[in-house]
């Protein structure tokens, strides 16, 4: 059984199609990136199966471990294993990174009857965590990404997948907006991640991230569902050739 | 019962060192007078009234609790030991409420509530508590000219009416925390502060909604120099009522003021705030902002804002804004998505967003009130 297993999927945001017929398996150990046009439905796919309000399931499944995801809460889906990075990290002032973080171990921990994590052995990892991402320690302070700039927001999420330690990592569009620098940090934080006991799906625009993280599998696509897969080589020729020639 | 015959029950003293004629009929009028005042709009006056006179049969004899009191630079003594210059300056200071406005202050002298006269010299190293157990009372606190103190001021549940009137001489530094966090019944509570030269106070105020609450604030930057800042949070749970009034005067020239203060309503509670602020004529150089956010959580959940501005200088900067919204489903989403159910997502969002108006001495005791409020 794979890890995840989406057949046939089709989603609506607002009565409009998006998804259409999708179909993807992915299963532990491996590492999947999904390329695509502009409007394809990539970030749709991310949502949807991160339970993002608004986006509808009208037809197939999402199945993670098994479990269907469609009728589940966000918070369940995170308990179950789940993990979307965010395009767009909200920032949420007043409530500051070290509670969040905190408050967002402790729900995963009871909810999979892990023992709780003590304060300070909770601090140690952060730290250390946040010394792999070039994260000033002092941004445990502040508020949960506020006025943190793009590269930082997307490193505080890398910091999450490896401190929440999730059995898939929906990473949408986590390379956009950072600079070669930034790139090469959250993509070597994604590989210390990635493993034999879970799986990471990758969104991305750029062959450049895949320079640094390289996927068993690259798929395309296109009008709301998987118009090509292959392996690593068929982004290096998306890069070269665009996406005309695979997208009929 | 209308307002004049709800006073004619009321056995009152009379108080001849209160020289402005205090009578129960002037009162009467002012109260009754047409068109119905404008700050009485969302609560009306004749509710607290009656309540005034129920209460006025269970008033007790001197409740008010003062710690940490017998520090050198304070002395307290009740008005009805006063005589010459103190008296003239309690009587001064009720003198200087606009009776139509706040006309209880003068109501609970006439009708013999404990009063207390505490005043304070020098720098004081612990703060004063003030704790309002008794259902009326009134406090003037006379603050030297370059004081510095810390008072903390709490209303118990069977406080009625309390009047708090703080005079800051010149230079002085006065923070005052002050929280009202027991729903009572009806609860009317004036705090007037009038400040000289180069004062600087700094008011930290916090408030749950009762039956019927109304909290009002008059701040006067008397003189060139005076700085006051408001920071206030406050909650008011499902078929509570809250009504706020802050005024700041600014009368002379160089003053400075700012409020910022937030407030969350849920079910079908009812708050209302109202802020003015006013610039008199020849207050140039005045620098005032008010700044009012609010979270209306239930479905018919009632919050009535309104900033307003009255300005007589042209040399002034002045900023203020009003909000009523809602919680950000964008960040119940993404705490969601990090494994936090959607009610703690909620209840962490709506503590963050009054958190960042707490603070002071009564911040943790605040924080605990309102997160338990918030569950």
């Amino acid at each position: 059984m794979s890890l995840l297993q989406i057949e046939e999927l089709v989603v609506e945001v607002a009565g409009q199609r998006i998804l259409n017929g999708l179909n993807l398996a992915l299963d532990t150990g491996e590492v999947h990136a999904i390329m695509g046009p502009n409007g394809s439905g990539k970030s749709t796919l991310a949502n949807v199966m991160a339970g993002r309000p608004g986006y509808e399931v009208v037809e197939g499944r999402i199945e993670f471990d098994g479990v269907e995801l469609a009728d589940l809460e966000p918070d369940t889906r995170a308990h179950a294993g789940l993990f979307l990075a965010f395009q767009y990290p909200v920032e949420i002032p007043g409530v500051s990174n070290m509670e969040f973080l905190k408050a967002s171990l402790d729900n995963l921990h009871a909810a999979r009857e892990l023992e709780a994590v003590s304060t300070v052995e909770f601090m140690k990892s952060v730290r250390a965590i946040a010394e792999e991402l070039d994260l000033n320690p002092e941004f445990l302070k502040r508020g949960v990404n506020e006025g943190f700039s793009g590269g930082e927001k997307k490193r505080n999420e890398i910091l999450q997948l490896l401190l929440l330690q999730p059995r898939l990592a929906v990473l949408d569009e986590t390379d956009s907006g950072l600079d070669i620098d930034a790139l090469q940090v959250v993509a070597k934080g994604v590989n210390r991640f990635s493993g034999p006991d879970n799986g990471v799906l990758l969104i991305t625009h750029y062959q450049r991230l895949l320079d640094h993280i390289v996927p068993d599998v690259v798929h395309v696509l296109a009008e709301g569902r998987i118009v090509r897969s292959g392996d690593k080589d068929l982004a290096l020729d998306l890069e070269a050739k665009g996406y005309s020639w695979v997208v009929a | 019962m209308d307002v004049s015959s709800a006073l004619g029950q009321l056995n009152l003293g009379s108080k001849p060192w209160l020289g402005r004629s205090a009578s129960l009929e002037r009162l009467s009028e002012l109260l009754t007078g047409r068109p119905v005042r404008e700050h009485w709009k969302y609560t009306p006056i004749t509710r607290f009234v009656d309540a005034f006179v129920a209460n006025c049969a269970t008033i007790a004899p001197a409740t008010l609790q003062l710690e940490d009191s017998d520090q050198g630079g304070v002395s307290v003594q009740s008005f009805n030991e006063l005589a010459g210059d103190d008296l003239a300056a309690v009587r001064n200071a009720l003198e200087g409420l606009d009776p139509a406005r706040y006309p209880f202050a003068e109501l609970a002298v006439l009708n013999d509530a404990p009063g207390y006269l505490i005043k304070v010299h020098g720098e004081l190293a612990d703060p004063i508590s003030l704790n309002f157990t008794s259902p009326q009372q009134l406090v003037l606190l006379d603050v030297s000219d370059n004081a510095q103190v810390t008072l903390i001021e709490r209303s118990g549940p069977s406080a009625y009416a309390t009047s708090t009137l703080l005079r800051l001489g010149r230079g002085c530094r006065v923070t005052h925390a002050r929280c009202a966090l027991d729903a009572a019944l009806e609860h009317l509570s004036l705090l007037d502060v009038i400040q000289a030269a180069d004062s600087s106070y700094d008011l930290q105020q916090y408030l749950v909604g009762g039956d019927k609450r109304r909290a009002e604030v008059h701040l006067v930057l008397a003189e060139p120099g005076a700085h006051a800042s408001v920071t206030g949070a406050y909650l008011t749970e499902q078929g509570r009522h809250l009504d706020q009034q802050l005024v700041v005067e600014h009368r002379a020239p160089n003053t400075r003021s700012r409020q910022t203060i937030h407030g969350i309503g849920l079910g079908t509670s009812k708050s209302v705030f109202n802020g003015r602020i006013h610039i008199h004529a020849g207050a140039s150089g005045t620098d005032a902002t008010l700044s009012n956010k609010n979270l209306a959580l239930g479905s018919a959940t009632e919050i009535d804002t309104k900033p307003e501005l009255e300005i007589y200088t042209d040399d002034v900067k002045c900023a203020h804004g009003a909000t009523v919204g809602q919680l950000d489903n964008e960040q119940i989403f993404y705490l969601q998505s990090r494994g936090m159910p959607e009610a703690q997502a909620r209840a962490l969002l709506c503590s963050a967003f009054v958190r960042t108006c707490v603070t002071g001495a009564l911040a943790e005791q605040v924080t605990d009130r309102l997160t338990r409020g918030l569950r």
